[in-house]
């Protein structure tokens, strides 16, 4: 078994009274709770903290936490006292066989203290199975075409004595074609399992789409960038965008604007019915590195052109 | 390695569930979740309060963690999850526009 210093997650010393330890919860927990929180790593932060208040804020368990006494670095194996392991088989075992030390070193220290007290207090009561809330990140050519992810979760079982385990499952869910960041598949059953004839959890799946390097996604719709070269977005021009399917032709109207967004319709990601469109974000760009004869060129057409971008102004716009 | 395949359901179809499928799935008092409908924070879809979206589900499983992990009474939950609601819809607002900009810019 892996011992966990809850007192060191907490931030308290050992001999912290209830409301020192309530007070550094509460402001952790608001520090780092999920539905909140914008902090890396907070989800699991946040069960880490959870896990030390659900132990220390009850007296009981508390109490069997202590008796494990304090010399051991946080993640260290160790095993339990033999009265130690005792205490928890009168809590937690079904049959009039106590587990053996083999169930402990495998068992994990918050499950056995989540199922202390309540056993304790009154018996066997149906407890339904945790959610599992899971994001999984998938690549635009996926969402178009449908892909399966693969999700290795960690869930806690019983084993014959009543001893809880984390359990490791590999689970590969299939994701319907169209699925976009921000939606959520719900998988029933698929999360811990229930307890004393409470139903099994539920796994929640939280999409979200893989930058790409060409597409931004906006829901179903994508956006790419169509760089133009300056004569293109004047005369007009018939130029090839990439798709997700592949190449196609785009005419481009004379007298585009850079910023312009050309819509090619039912090319974005696709819905349950039909698709979203493919939006090409015009640019103009110029050559970098003219040649001469391309500089002789701008500046014929710069002497000739009665265009003045800066005619809004409503002042003379002359060249500094 | 023992690896289970599943099919996977939308969240977003537009199933409606009563007020205790809600109370059941979310796991939400049913005390507490008659308090936030009445604050407006979970929205129903009729008038008498009885049929529910999905989107309001999601916001009673929030309620139910939040609820549990933070101690928030109703007042507190109702703001927090409206709070909550307006902060994911301006995320949404600016990953739409960050879309519709050339990529320079961003």
């Amino acid at each position: 078994m892996k011992y966990k210093d809850y007192y060191k997650v907490l931030g308290v010393e050992r001999t912290a009274n209830a409301d020192e330890i309530k007070k550094a919860y509460r402001k952790l927990a608001h520090k780092f709770h999920p539905d909140v929180s914008k902090e890396k790593d907070a989800k699991e932060k946040f069960q880490e903290i959870g896990e030390a208040y659900e132990t220390l804020k009850n007296t009981e368990k508390r109490a069997a936490y202590d008796q494990l006494g304090s010399g051991f670095a946080p993640g260290q194996d160790f095993r339990p006292p033999p009265d130690w392991e005792r205490q928890f088989r009168d809590g937690t075992t079904r049959g009039a066989h106590g587990p053996e030390h083999a169930a402990f070193d495998e068992a994990d220290l918050a499950d056995l203290f989540a199922g202390l007290s309540g056993r304790r207090a009154g018996g066997r009561f149906p407890m339904p199975g945790q959610d599992f809330e899971v994001e999984a990140g998938i690549t635009l050519e996926e969402s178009a075409s449908g892909t399966e992810v693969e999700l290795k979760l960690e869930a806690v079982e019983h084993d014959a004595q009543g001893v809880p385990h984390r359990v490791p499952r590999t689970l590969r869910v299939r994701v319907p074609k169209g699925a976009v960041t921000g939606q959520r598949l719900r998988i029933a059953g698929k999360g811990g399992k229930g307890f004393d004839g409470g139903r099994d959890g539920d796994l929640y799946l939280n999409i979200r789409l893989a930058p790409h390097r060409l597409f931004r996604a906006d829901g179903h719709d994508l956006y790419v960038d169509l760089p133009l070269a300056p004569w293109e977005a004047v005369l007009g021009a018939s130029v090839k965008v990439p798709t997700l399917d592949g190449t196609v032709r785009l005419k481009v109207p004379a007298g585009s604007k850079a910023g312009q967004h050309l819509r090619l319709s039912q090319r974005g990601l696709p819905k349950r019915e039909g698709a979203g469109d493919l939006y090409a974000v015009l640019q103009i760009t110029v050559p970098t590195a003219p040649t001469a004869r391309e500089k002789e060129l701008f500046q014929t057409l710069a002497g000739e052109s009665q265009f003045d971008p800066r005619s809004h102004f409503g002042t003379a716009t002359e060249a500094a | 390695m023992n690896i289970e395949i599943s099919e996977a359901l939308w969240l977003d179809i537009s199933k409606i569930y009563t007020l205790t499928e809600i109370t059941e799935l979310s796991g939400l008092p049913l005390t507490l979740l008659n308090q936030l409908i009445e604050l407006d924070a979970i929205p129903a879809c009729d008038d008498i309060g009885s049929a529910f979206d999905t989107k309001a589900l999601e916001r009673a499983c929030a309620a139910r963690r939040l609820h549990h992990d933070l101690e928030l009474d109703a007042g507190a939950l109702a703001l927090v999850l409206q709070l909550l609601s307006r902060v994911r819809e301006l995320e949404g607002e600016i990953h739409s526009l960050q879309a519709r900009l050339p990529q320079h810019l961003l």
